[in-house]
């Protein structure tokens, strides 16, 4: 095949005159895809950043805003309270993260793919319930009330353990990855030269996953830093970032002040993200070789039943919050009577949608992820497997990165000020589901997009110079060979979308409207009601539409695409 | 390779079907109502009226007084909402201000009482539907097991036992939160108002963002008294919770909740239609299953566990004063005691 793309190159190079008209189609659809990021994305920041250069009346102020935000008494220290939060949170969650992936990773002990799987539940929750079950667990008529000695779960205590759960996994994902490319002759030298234990974590084990660490490390804090559904829940009086721009915006009429506080939230975020760029570019040069063999541990009695306990404890804690999440849904009338019923999931009697906020949940996943795919996918294929328009491809990339140094409810925010604007054509898709459906395909964008990418670029780059040798063109050979051969990567981005499409509630609780209320957003209004039960109830009710999902995703993984994906099993 | 260009023309076509069910979801028959009321008073009140008008389509959204009101000024250049049905009457006032509001006269003005609507306007520019006032609700069971008493005065409240127990909504996001304040303004004067809070301060646990929290934490025990108004704590009490709703004995703030047609609504004569039933007399009963005070002369039946003599504990409160003084009054509590820190 290599045979066949040099011929390719060297004909095109031969008919350079008529190259450009050749790429006009390539050319147009990258034009396209620049456009719907440049009005899902760039606009709408845009349009945000200038919002904190304005007053009320749209007259330009230059920083006014900002100096009238930290003139304001007692300002900076939600702005204080969040660092602090986020580095606490993210502190202890990549020393239990790091224990965890070394048990999964560098341990015989028994149970590792179950331990896999348990970290990973909270994915499927939204970050409402953790705050839920806490308060089951530890509020003031909480089961386990006594543990806190006397301290208060509402404020840093119960944020922090919330959020400690919430970004567990994401932490854990990360450095195991990272621990288990260690090259194994690296652990055969240093026995070679009789280094101790100690000796050898500090001159192998830790160097090696340095870099996951610090990718962990910014990847957590940009995610607790700002998060809005834990502090929303058992935030008490203690007001971080996140919270104190919905009281700002929802409760104050104060948008000047909103813009402002999403600027300072994406701040970090942004820094976060630059410096996990920065890392992965030394990283690549220092990856593992290509003669690199993968680490196996030895067995060894006391270091496998170490972290056997550990490893018990951390999922007992997790699985412990899930189910006082589904117990608090069942309890009558907590905490005076803990008989079980149903009655929680009567939703209709506490809030006016009932079940409708559901179902539109069960709707915006399922547009999201049907719409979410095809874009990125398309999106993707269209940047790798085409020529022409090489700095257009530059400003894409960016786009396509942007999203995940962006906090949701800033795009959120940033959604309501260019979409609701007077003069916008597309001002009609505010208040409808489309807007839900928009801004969480672009929340979400960066990852399928590098999943797609990645996966695109293992496919031979001849494929489409064969059609072309054979007349076939390349939509026709897109669509009967890419396709299939992408068909496992297709599904998981389309379960990636759904399954955060139904959990995510930071940009959506900007934007949802009154026929267009999701799930997350009633868990939100309950419990601003202190309708604890009902909230817990619909929170459970996401949590079992994720795995479902994901149980799906995995039946059909394993099922239907053996036939199709079998060429892979002769290939490696 | 058409199908690259075929492509971008789909681009193309997508937008234009969001744009046209953008649009359609503004049609007539179908009306949008935005809401600050309770929701099962909310709720009763849309079914009655589909019932007498089955064709007319109600999209709703009900969330706390704040939320509504800075929601209808961000759609301010592109309004979304015909009706408000039930919102403060400070929120409304700023509204008007602003040239928000489409002033009507429903049909049966006359029977409105003259308090309970807009005076200053011909027609007015909102009509009230009930009165509700601050109230506490306290829990009883939690307050034997603790060993402190009942509450029978807002005074009450700065003793240091109730340290940690009290909850009360933040006046920034809770009509129900600024209410209390404005209260308390009115019967201490406003300098004793500011120091009875910076007592207060001491014992309370948590700011909630939404007026009905405190006594639903109350009647949870998640609190053991709640500062907020009575309609949820008497909600709670039919519920089964061990609850009390006590009215301070110094005197109540009160305010009155209203129903205005918005300056850009798309179906306006449905808009009437609602506005017309929300001042009918079968509307005015259903008002009167969740507040003691309602708009409509010749209803007023008991409610159910409802305290007595809120009425004679109502201080007079000027609701223009307090939509003027909104900002003034949020920004001093926000710089005493917005940033509180963990709760002790």
């Amino acid at each position: 095949m290599a045979a066949f793309s040099t011929a390719a190159a060297e004909n095109e190079t031969g008919r350079k005159p008529r190259l450009a008209f050749r790429h006009l189609p390539e050319t147009l659809s990258l034009l396209a895809l620049a456009l719907f990021l440049a009005v899902a994305i760039l606009l709408p920041v845009g349009t945000l950043l200038i919002k904190g250069l304005q007053d009320a009346e749209g007259n330009f102020v230059g920083l006014a805003n900002f100096v009238r935000y930290f003139a304001e008494p007692g300002v900076s220290v939600v702005f204080w309270n969040s660092l602090r939060i986020a580095f606490i949170s993210t502190c202890l969650t990549l020393l239990l993260a790091s224990l965890y992936a070394f048990a999964l990773t560098h341990s015989r002990m028994p149970g590792r793919a179950l331990f896999r799987g348990i970290a990973l539940v909270p994915l499927l929750t939204p970050s409402l319930l953790p705050g839920i079950a806490l308060i089951y667990l530890f509020g003031n008529q909480g089961f386990l009330k006594s543990v806190l000695m006397g301290n208060s779960l509402y404020g840093p205590i119960g944020i922090v353990i919330g959020e400690v759960f919430f970004t567990f996994p994401i932490a854990l994902m990360i450095v195991s990855t990272a621990l288990s490319t260690i090259d194994r002759r690296l652990y055969e030298a240093s026995t070679a030269l009789r280094a101790g234990s100690l000796r050898r974590f500090w001159t192998v084990t830790f160097p090696a996953m340095r870099f996951g660490l610090g990718a962990a490390f910014f990847a957590t804090f940009t995610k607790v830093f700002t998060d809005f559904g834990v502090p929303m829940v058992i935030g008490g009086s203690y007001p971080v970032l996140a919270t104190d721009l919905y009281q700002k915006v929802i409760g104050g009429f104060d948008f000047q002040m909103g813009a402002v506080v999403g600027i300072l939230l994406f701040i970090p975020a942004a820094l976060a993200f630059l410096a996990t760029h920065l890392i992965q570019r030394r990283r690549s040069s220092e990856g593992m070789g290509s003669r690199a063999v993968v680490h196996v541990p030895e067995p060894h009695g006391p270091r496998d039943a170490a972290c056997l306990v550990f490893c018990i404890l951390v999922a007992f804690a997790i699985l412990a919050i899930l189910v006082t999440a589904v117990c608090g849904s069942l309890f009558k009338l907590w905490p005076y009577n803990l008989s079980f019923s149903f009655g929680n999931y009567r939703f209709a009697e506490y809030e006016p949608s009932g079940w409708g906020a559901y179902l539109n949940s069960l709707k915006l996943a399922s547009a999201t992820a049907l719409a979410g795919t095809a874009v990125t996918f398309c999106g993707a294929y269209v940047l790798e497997r085409t020529r022409g328009a090489g700095g257009l491809r530059g400003i894409i990339h960016f786009l396509c990165i942007v999203p995940l140094a962006m906090p949701g409810m800033v795009l959120g925010l940033s959604y309501i000020f260019f979409f609701n604007s007077p003069g916008n054509p597309l001002g009609g898709i505010y208040g409808t589901m489309t807007i839900l459906v928009l801004s969480t395909v672009v929340h979400l964008y960066t990852v399928p997009h590098l999943t797609a990418l990645t996966a695109l670029k293992q496919i031979d780059p001849g494929l489409e110079a064969v059609g072309q040798s054979l007349k076939v063109s390349q939509p026709v050979t897109f669509l009967r060979v890419i396709l299939p051969v992408c068909l496992p990567t297709i599904l998981r981005i389309a379960s990636y979308f759904f399954m955060n499409a139904m959990t995510t509630i930071s940009a959506l609780v900007f934007l949802y409207s009154a026929n267009t209320k999701v799930a997350t957003v009633s868990v939100v209004l309950l419990n601003d009601n202190a309708m604890l039960g009902p909230a817990a109830a619909m929170s459970v009710l996401i949590v079992a539409t994720s795995a479902g999902v994901v149980a799906l995703q995995w039946l059909v993984m394993r099922g239907l695409l053996g036939k199709t994906q079998s060429w892979r099993g002769g290939a490696a | 390779m058409f199908s690259f260009k075929s492509s971008s023309r789909l681009r193309v076509l997508a937008c234009t079907a969001a744009l046209i069910a953008g649009l359609s979801a503004a049609r007539a028959g179908e009306l949008t109502v935005y809401s600050a009321l309770a929701k099962e008073h909310f709720a009763e009140l849309i079914a009655a009226f589909q019932a007498k008008y089955p064709d007319i389509k109600v999209n709703q959204l009900i969330d706390s007084n704040g939320p509504v009101i800075a929601r209808l000024l961000a759609e301010k250049a592109n309004p979304r909402a015909d009706v408000l049905l039930g919102a403060s009457v400070p929120g409304l006032v700023m509204l008007e201000k602003q040239g928000m509001l489409m002033p009507y006269a429903p049909a049966e003005l006359s029977e409105i009482k003259e308090r309970f609507r807009d005076t200053r306007s011909d027609p007015p520019n909102w009509v009230g539907t009930d009165a509700w006032a601050s109230a506490l609700c306290f829990n009883t069971a939690e307050g034997e097991a603790k060993g402190v008493a009942e509450p029978t005065g807002w005074k009450d409240l700065l003793k240091p036992e109730y340290k940690g127990m009290i909850v009360m909504p933040n006046p920034n996001s809770s009509a129900t939160g600024l209410l209390a304040i404005a209260g308390w303004i009115k019967l201490f004067g406003e300098e004793e108002a500011w120091k009875y809070m910076d007592g207060l301060h001491e014992n309370v646990a948590q700011y909630v963002h939404s007026g009905s929290k405190p006594c639903r934490m109350a009647a949870t025990g998640e609190a053991v008294i709640g500062i907020a108004y009575a309609a949820p704590g008497v909600k709670a009490i039919n519920d089964g919770a061990p609850l009390s709703v006590v009215i301070p004995s110094e005197g109540v703030g009160s305010e009155v909740e209203g129903v205005a047609i918005l300056a850009g609504a798309h179906n306006v004569d449905d808009a009437r239609k609602l506005a017309d039933f929300a001042a009918s007399r079968e509307a005015n009963e259903i008002h009167n299953k969740y507040y003691a005070l309602v708009a409509r002369k010749g209803v007023s039946n008991p409610v159910p566990n409802y305290p007595t003599g809120e009425e004679a504990a109502l201080v007079e409160m000027d609701f223009y004063w307090v939509a003027e003084n909104r900002d003034r009054i949020l920004a001093e509590w926000q710089k005493r005691y917005g940033s509180k820190d963990a709760p002790k």
